[in-house]
């Protein structure tokens, strides 16, 4: 289970939220990494066919699309998990303390409300391809079967977003998210670097990476 | 109403919400306000039409072949390769630091993957020789942000996306301005290494360059994969995508023995990270697009102004250049793009100006915006690899962005720059 870093509750409550929020990571993950070798292998093999024995796989197409609904919605929820969905925290980084505090929790407590809205039109939306009874045109998967992702990764994502709003009410710490804590400070990774530097020869850095390739130096 | 939802959408963006929610609010605001009878089911659909394009298969690609290559040796060995023959010149290590990130752009598309695999390499070189770090870690930066223009570019085909341009001719366009980033940037660096008066290295002998230069082959070989796959009819951008995969897992796994066959689930993994969160924001920036334009906002808003610049060319290329300039200092070049492209079509169309030129001046001005202050994204990326403080990293910047803003001007004097090579593929 996912270590939650930090002094967090340890109470049941908390811990029974803590391995059901680790199993939807578990299933993040598994959904992305195969996401992304399916495309992969896919999109290579119609490449080789088609050029090499001049016949590709048909359905090609519709499956990149539905794969590229799953990551892009799949993933959101990933970003949330991990507090990489792309923002812009100049102002957020300068302020300190509760001040912080409070912009964190404004932000993932909106950013929830906002999922978790357009979550709610998400399903209206499945429920309308749905009745259509539309379906992709070489292998016949109902849209709506693929389209299950967009409900899904937004409701995850306002998921992540409430959970980690909730961290940030009920513990001393800053949270970026459920389960790792904010721990950027520049004096600290500063010192690190400079350590880093004056401990470190470059040329035999070089020289390692060099080695690693198998290549020598004149 | 629109300045409210602008002003609101600002306000979002500064306090640090991830971007797609300003934009999806300014999105909502505008809806409910502007096209009453709309249902918000609307905005879905725009999401998911917005991420479905096939094109679009070629970013996650791209980013693949890259993080292989960023595990892998790739970018080790054209940086020998660069350092064999430039390293002992004067100004030689910022040069090769130049001259490499748009070899690696050459290669992986990516400009974080650029920052990390050159960056991490030589940033300790040029400290110990005697460079300032703000230098050395702006020049890394604007150097990386050479990839967004070298194909494969990754804006490029978004804005290829957004603007329905081809994304091949779009591709072909970069390769001018690119390289002339790259000369100036490395004219600069001579200069620099003078003032500094910082010791000359040794000349690598002949044996020692033609090792480099076998070294280096394979990885060679991914401009010839993607641009001559492209440029001869072989492979569609996407197809040129999936090979450059293919590529990477070749020369990497077995031919290198770098990557094993245990690491790609997490390669696959960071790959789909990357791609969700760029996409969500195409996602977003669509739906935000779809509503300015059924709410006509482009033409009610920017109409007449645009009508008066689109008489005149000129004019009408540095009206683009300082939006998109002024948006990417701001957000991320995805959000612009999809933000100011649907404004400014109908005029580019008008105008007659050449739809590439266009696109590849809207690659630029995200090449400059990504490593521009206050919210440039590589500056972020550069304080997370090097660990420096954000002042630290944009110290040294404005020479790189004087530099940069000097290729705009010529790119918009002498549109040739872009489009020479373009005309001797597709003309």
């Amino acid at each position: 289970m996912a270590k939650v870093q930090g002094s967090s509750s340890r109470s049941p409550i908390m811990r029974a939220v803590g391995g059901l929020d680790w199993l939807l990571g578990w299933l993040e993950n598994i959904v992305l990494s195969v996401s992304i070798m399916a495309m992969a292998v896919m999109n290579i093999g119609n490449v080789l066919g088609n050029n090499l024995i001049g016949k590709g796989f048909l359905f090609t197409v519709e499956i990149n699309q539905a794969l590229l609904v799953i990551i892009t919605f799949i993933g959101v929820s990933k970003g949330a998990r991990h507090g990489r969905n792309i923002r812009m925290s100049a102002i957020y980084d300068q302020a300190k303390g509760h001040w912080r505090k409070a912009m964190n929790i404004l932000i993932t407590a909106g950013s929830a409300a906002v999922m978790f809205y357009l979550c709610w039109y998400a399903v209206i939306y499945e429920a309308q391809v749905r009745s259509i009874g539309q379906t992709t045109p070489n292998l016949g998967i109902p849209l709506w079967v693929l389209y299950l992702a967009v409900p899904f990764g937004l409701f995850l994502a306002g998921l992540q977003y409430t959970l980690t709003t909730l961290r940030n009410l009920t513990s001393k710490e800053l949270y970026r998210s459920f389960t790792e804590l904010e721990v950027y400070e520049e004096a600290d990774l500063a010192a690190v670097e400079a350590e880093k530097l004056e401990g470190e020869d470059p040329d035999s850095d070089w020289a390692a990476r060099r080695n690693g390739n198998g290549e020598g130096r004149d | 109403m629109l300045t409210f939802a602008f002003i609101l959408m600002f306000v979002l963006l500064l306090l640090g919400f991830p971007m797609m929610v300003p934009l999806l609010i300014g999105a909502l605001a505008l809806m409910f306000s502007l096209l009453p009878g709309v249902d918000p089911t609307s905005l879905v659909r725009a999401m998911i039409s917005g991420v479905r394009p096939s094109v679009l298969v070629a970013v996650p690609m791209f980013i693949l072949a890259a993080d292989i290559m960023t595990k892998g040796h790739t970018a080790n060995r054209l940086l020998d390769l660069v350092h064999a023959f430039l390293g002992h010149r004067r100004g030689g290590l910022p040069i090769t630091t130049a001259v490499s990130c748009t070899l690696f752009g050459a290669v992986s598309g990516s400009t974080q993957a650029t920052v990390v695999a050159i960056g991490s390499a030589l940033r300790p070189k040029m400290l110990k020789a005697g460079y300032k770090d703000s230098f050395t870690m702006a020049l890394l930066v604007n150097s990386s942000d050479i990839a967004l223009l070298i194909p494969p570019s990754i804006a490029a085909i978004i804005y290829g996306v957004a603007a329905s341009e081809s994304v091949g001719e779009l591709f072909i366009a970069g390769i001018g301005p690119g390289v002339l980033i790259m000369v100036m940037f490395s004219i600069y660096s001579w200069w620099i290494s003078k003032k500094l008066d910082i010791p000359v290295e040794p000349r690598v002998n002949w044996a020692g360059r033609l090792r480099a230069l076998r070294g280096a082959l394979l990885p060679m070989g991914f401009p010839v994969v993607v641009l001559g796959g492209i440029y001869s009819g072989l492979f569609s951008p996407t197809e040129a995508a999936a090979m450059s995969v293919f590529y990477a897992l070749i020369i990497e796994m077995l031919v290198y023995r770098s990557v094993k066959w245990r690491d790609l689930p997490s390669i696959a993994l960071s790959t789909g990270l990357i791609t969700a969160v760029v996409f969500i924001l195409v996602g977003a920036g669509q739906a935000f697009s779809w509503v300015i334009s059924m709410a006509q906002i482009p033409t009610e808003v920017l109409g007449p102004i645009l009508d008066t610049v689109a008489d005149n060319p000129t004019l009408l290329l540095v009206v683009i250049a300082v939006s998109y300039f002024v948006a990417c200092m701001f957000v991320d070049p995805i959000v612009a793009i999809f933000v100011l492209t649907p404004i400014f079509i109908p005029a580019i169309d008008a105008s007659g100006v050449d739809p590439i030129l266009v696109g590849t001046l809207v690659v630029l001005q995200s090449a400059i915006g990504s490593a521009t202050p206050p919210f440039g994204y590589d500056i972020f990326t550069a304080m997370a690899v090097f660990r420096r403080p954000y002042m630290e990293i944009v110290k040294g910047t404005p020479p790189f962005i004087i530099m940069l803003l000097a290729t705009t001007v010529l790119l918009i004097m002498f549109p040739q720059i872009a489009l020479f090579l373009r005309d001797l593929a597709f003309r």
